[in-house]
C-alpha cells in the first residue's frame, strides 16, 4: 500500500553518495533528485561510477558516506521498506538454472510478499507478453542471454515495484524483444512509475529519458532535459549543439 | 624433428601438451627433473631387492590370485580415470567446435584424443613397474620387458572401456547429464572397490565363515578362480607369456580399433546434438504459487539440491566411505558400540554439506540482497533447508531404536541433532558465497570456519562415545562444543556484518 510519505517524496534522492574501493574513488560526492513519475537515465563512460551508484541504491553496496531515499524512505535505516517499492535488474542477472521460468517468479513473489493468487495470474501475464509462456517447463540453465534477461526483467516486475533501477536492460536482446522492453518501460513510467537506468545505447536515453543525468568520475558533470544538455553542450562548444552522441562526448571528454 | 601441422601426431602433441600443462601446473621442468631423479633411484633399489623378491614375483604365477586381483584393481581404477578424462575431453573441454570445423580428419580427432586418454592412466604404473622389468632383464628375465606391450594394450583397453562408458552415458543421459554422471561413476567405483574390501567386515560371522570357504575352494587348480583361470591372463602377460600377452594385446587394440574406428560418428553427432539441442524439461511446475518466505525458500532449496545430480554425488559420496561401519552396526544391532557416532558424524557432515549449498552457495545473492526481507530470516530458514533432510532420515531410525534400546536412541537424537545443528550454525554464522558445485572443495576454502564445523562435529562424536562408555566426562565433550561455537560465532562477526555484500562484488 502506498503510503502518504511516498505520494509526497521524490522517487529517489541521493546526497553526497560516496564510495571508494581502495585508494580509488569510484563514487565522489554524488547527487541526485529523480522525481516520482519520471524516465531518468544515467549516462557515463566506462569506469564512471554508474554501475556503483546503482548498486549503492539497491542496497547491494554500503556506501562510505552520504544517503540514499527511495520514496522518503532512507534505503539504509528502513532498507525493508525501500526494497518493497523497487526493483533492481543488474547488468548479467543470475538466475536458478535448476528452476523454470514459473518456479523462479514464484520464488521471487515470495520474497516480496506478493500474494500467491495475484503472483500466479501477474506472473502468465509477463511470461506471455515476453514471449517466455512455451518455455516455462523449462530449467532457465539451458536459456540464450536475452531469455534470461527477459526472466530477470520478469521477476523484476512481479511485485509491481514504483521504481525500476536498471543496469544496461537491453543487453543481449534482439530487435524484437529490446522493442518490447522499451515499450514496456514507456508504458510503465506513464503509469505514474519511475525508471533509473544505465545504459550505453544512447538512442534509448535520447527517445525515452526524460531527463538524463551524465556521470564522470564519480559526480554528476551535468544533468537536465535532452535540450537543455545540448544547449550546455552548445553554448561550452559555441555552436548549436547535436546528437546526444554529440553532447555525450563533449561532456566526458578528458581533459 | 617436429610434425606435420594437422597430422594425427601434431595433434597429439597438442593434446599432451595440454594435458600436462593442467597436471604440473607449471611446474614442468621441475617435476620431470625430480622424477628423472626419483626413477633412476628405484632403478638401484630394484636392482638391490629384486635377487630376495624374485621367488615371491615367479611364486604370483603359480597363485596368481592376489597379483591378479591388485591388476584389476588398478584396471578398475584406470577405467574411472578413463571416462572422467573421455568426459572431459569430449564434452566439458569444449574445443570440439573449434576442431571439428577444422579440415582435420573426424577420425584422426577422435584417434587422438582416445590415444590420450589412454596414455593420461600411463605414468604412475610405468613409474612403479619399468625399473622392475628393466633390472629383471639385466639380471637374465627378459620376457619382463613385456611390462610394456602389456601395459600400452592395458592402457588402451581402459582408454576404450572408458570412451565406450561415456559414449552411453551421452546416448542414454544426453551430454550434460553425462558429464555429471561419469563423474559420479568414476568416484563411484573407486569407492565400490573400497567397500568391496570391507565386505567381510560388514557380514555377519556365520556368512563371512561360509564365504572364505567358498572362496577357499574357487581359488584351487579348476575353480573359477584358479591358476588357469583367463581372469589372471593380464598378470601373466605382464611377465611375457605368449600366449596371455598376445591375447592382451589383441583385445586392448581391437577394442580400442573399434572404438575410434566404429563409433566416433555416432558419438561426434550424438554429442553435438545434445550439447546444442533444446533446454532440460524440467518435472511438472507448481499446480499454485504458494506463499509466504519460508515455504517459498525452502521449496526453492530443496528443488535445487534434488535437482543438481552434482551437488547431491559429491554432498552423499563422501559419506559412502562411512558405510561399512553403519552396515557392521546394523548387521550387530544398535548395541555395537561404533554404530551411534558414525551416525552422528554422517549427519553432521551431510547437514554440514547441505548447509553451505544453502546458505554460501546462493545462485542469486543480488536478488537475495534486494529483497525485503531480513538476511537473518534468510539464513535461518536457508539452515533449517539443510537441517531438516537429515533429520527426517534421524528420527525414525531413532524412533526404531527406542524398542530395542533407549539409551542409544536417545543418544543418536542428541547428538546427531546437535551435530546437525552445529554444523549448520557455523556455516550461518560465517557466510561465504562460493559455487555450489565446489561443494568437494568447501573444507580447503572455507577459512576458519571448515576447522571449527570439524571440531564440532569431533566434539559430537566424542559426546556419542563418552554418552555409551563415561557419561561422567560428557561435559569435556560438550565443551568442545560450545568453544567451537563461539569461535564460530565471533569470527564470524566480520563476515555477517558485510553479509552477502562482498560476495556480490566479487559475482
Amino acid at each position: 500500500m502506498t503510503t502518504g510519505k511516498e505520494i509526497s517524496s521524490p522517487a529517489l534522492r541521493i546526497n553526497g553518495l560516496a564510495k571508494s574501493f581502495g585508494a580509488k574513488k569510484a563514487v565522489d560526492g554524488l547527487d541526485l533528485l529523480v522525481p516520482a513519475g519520471e524516465f531518468h537515465a544515467l549516462l557515463g563512460p566506462n569506469g564512471a561510477g554508474k554501475t556503483t551508484t546503482l548498486r549503492m541504491v539497491a542496497g547491494l553496496l554500503r556506501a562510505d558516506a552520504g544517503s540514499v531515499h527511495i520514496y522518503g524512505h532512507d534505503a539504509a535505516s528502513a532498507a525493508p521498506d525501500a526494497k518493497k517499492v523497487t526493483a533492481f535488474l543488474p547488468d548479467d542477472p543470475l538466475l536458478y538454472g535448476k528452476l523454470t521460468p514459473l518456479e523462479y517468479l514464484e520464488f521471487v513473489s515470495g520474497l516480496w510478499g506478493v500474494p500467491a493468487d495475484a503472483a500466479e495470474k501477474r506472473a502468465r501475464e509477463l511470461l506471455e507478453w515476453l514471449e517466455l509462456w512455451n518455455d516455462r517447463g523449462e530449467y532457465t540453465e539451458g536459456f540464450s542471454r536475452g531469455m534470461r534477461q527477459k526472466l530477470a526483467l520478469a521477476g523484476a516486475m512481479i511485485h509491481e515495484p514504483r521504481l525500476m533501477i536498471l543496469d544496461e536492460p537491453l543487453t543481449g536482446l534482439d530487435a524484437r524483444a529490446a522493442r518490447s522492453v522499451k515499450d514496456m518501460l514507456s508504458d510503465y513510467v506513464k503509469r505514474g512509475n519511475t525508471v533509473l537506468l544505465t545504459t550505453h545505447i544512447l538512442e534509448i536515453a535520447e527517445r525515452l529519458a526524460e531527463r538524463i543525468s551524465i556521470i564522470l568520475g564519480g559526480r554528476i558533470v551535468a544533468q537536465g532535459t535532452l535540450d537543455e544538455l545540448r544547449s550546455r553542450a552548445g553554448a561550452a562548444a559555441g555552436a548549436g549543439g547535436g546528437t546526444l552522441e554529440d553532447v555525450f562526448l563533449q561532456l566526458t571528454e578528458p581533459a | 624433428m617436429s610434425a606435420r601441422p594437422g597430422s594425427w601426431p601434431w595433434l597429439l602433441r597438442n593434446e599432451l601438451r595440454l594435458s600436462w600443462r593442467g597436471v604440473s601446473g607449471g611446474h614442468l621442468w621441475f617435476i620431470a627433473f625430480f622424477g628423472g631423479l626419483l626413477w633412476l633411484f628405484m632403478h638401484w633399489g630394484a636392482w638391490v631387492v629384486l635377487p630376495s623378491m624374485l621367488p615371491v614375483l615367479l611364486g604370483m604365477l603359480k597363485a596368481p590370485f592376489f597379483g591378479g586381483a591388485v591388476f584389476w584393481l588398478f584396471a578398475t581404477l584406470a577405467v574411472s580415470q578413463t571416462t572422467i578424462h573421455a568426459v572431459n575431453a569430449f564434452i566439458v573441454r569444449g574445443d570440439l567446435d573449434l576442431l571439428l570445423s577444422s579440415p582435420l580428419e573426424q577420425r584422426d580427432i577422435f584417434l587422438v584424443r582416445g590415444l590420450a586418454i589412454a596414455l593420461s592412466v600411463l605414468p604412475l604404473p610405468a613409474f612403479l613397474l619399468l625399473p622392475l622389468a628393466h633390472v629383471g632383464a639385466l639380471r637374465g628375465f627378459p620376457g619382463f620387458l613385456a611390462v610394456y606391450p602389456a601395459l600400452a594394450a592395458a592402457a588402451l583397453g581402459c582408454a576404450a572401456a572408458g570412451i565406450l562408458l561415456t559414449m552411453t552415458l551421452v546416448r542414454l543421459l544426453g551430454a550434460r547429464r553425462a558429464r555429471t554422471a561419469g563423474q559420479i561413476m568414476a568416484a563411484a567405483i573407486g569407492a565400490v572397490f573400497f567397500l568391496a574390501f570391507q565386505l567381510p567386515n560388514m557380514l555377519p560371522p556365520e556368512r563371512r565363515a561360509r564365504m572364505f570357504d567358498w572362496f577357499k575352494t574357487a581359488v584351487t587348480d579348476g575353480g573359477p578362480l584358479g591358476p588357469a583361470s583367463p581372469l589372471w591372463w593380464p598378470l601373466r602377460a605382464l611377465y611375457g607369456e605368449p600366449g596371455p600377452l598376445l591375447a592382451l594385446a589383441l583385445a586392448g587394440t581391437l577394442g580400442f580399433w573399434l572404438v575410434v574406428n566404429l563409433a566416433y560418428r555416432r558419438f561426434v553427432t550424438g554429442t553435438q546434438e545434445t550439447l546444442t539441442g533444446g533446454g532440460t524439461a524440467a518435472p511438472a511446475g507448481p499446480a499454485a504459487f504458494r506463499s509466504g518466505l519460508t515455504r517459498v525458500l525452502l521449496v526453492k532449496e530443496w528443488k535445487l539440491i534434488l535437482r543438481d545430480m552434482q551437488v547431491i554425488s559429491q554432498a552423499l559420496l563422501q559419506l559412502l566411505y562411512l558405510l561399512p561401519m553403519v552396515f557392521a552396526g546394523f548387521s550387530r544391532g544398535p548395541r555395537n558400540p561404533v554404530i551411534v557416532p558414525v551416525l552422528v558424524a554422517a549427519a553432521a557432515m551431510l547437514a554440514g554439506n547441505l548447509a553451505w549449498i544453502t546458505v554460501n552457495a546462493e545462485d542469486a545473492p543480488e536478488l537475495m540482497a534486494t529483497a525485503p526481507v531480513p538476511l537473518a530470516r534468510v539464513l535461518w530458514i536457508k539452515a533449517a533447508a539443510a537441517v531438516l533432510p537429515v533429520l527426517a532420515v534421524l528420527l525414525p531410525l531413532a524412533a526404531w531404536w527406542v524398542t530395542r534400546s533407549p539409551a542409544k536412541a536417545a543418544t543418536l537424537l542428541f547428538c546427531g541433532a546437535g551435530g546437525m545443528l552445529s554444523a549448520a550454525l557455523v556455516q550461518v554464522w560465517n557466510p561465504r558465497q562460493g559455487k555450489r558445485h565446489d561443494l568437494r572443495y568447501r573444507h580447503r576454502t572455507g577459512g576458519p570456519a571448515s576447522f571449527i564445523e570439524l571440531f564440532s562435529t569431533v566434539s559430537w562424536i566424542g559426546a556419542a562415545v563418552l554418552l555409551d562408555s563415561k557419561p561422567v566426562m560428557l561435559p569435556a565433550a560438550l565443551a568442545g562444543v560450545a568453544l567451537a561455537l563461539a569461535v564460530a560465532r565471533r569470527t564470524g562477526r566480520a563476515a555477517r556484518e558485510d553479509s552477502w555484500g562482498s560476495a556480490m562484488k566479487a559475482a
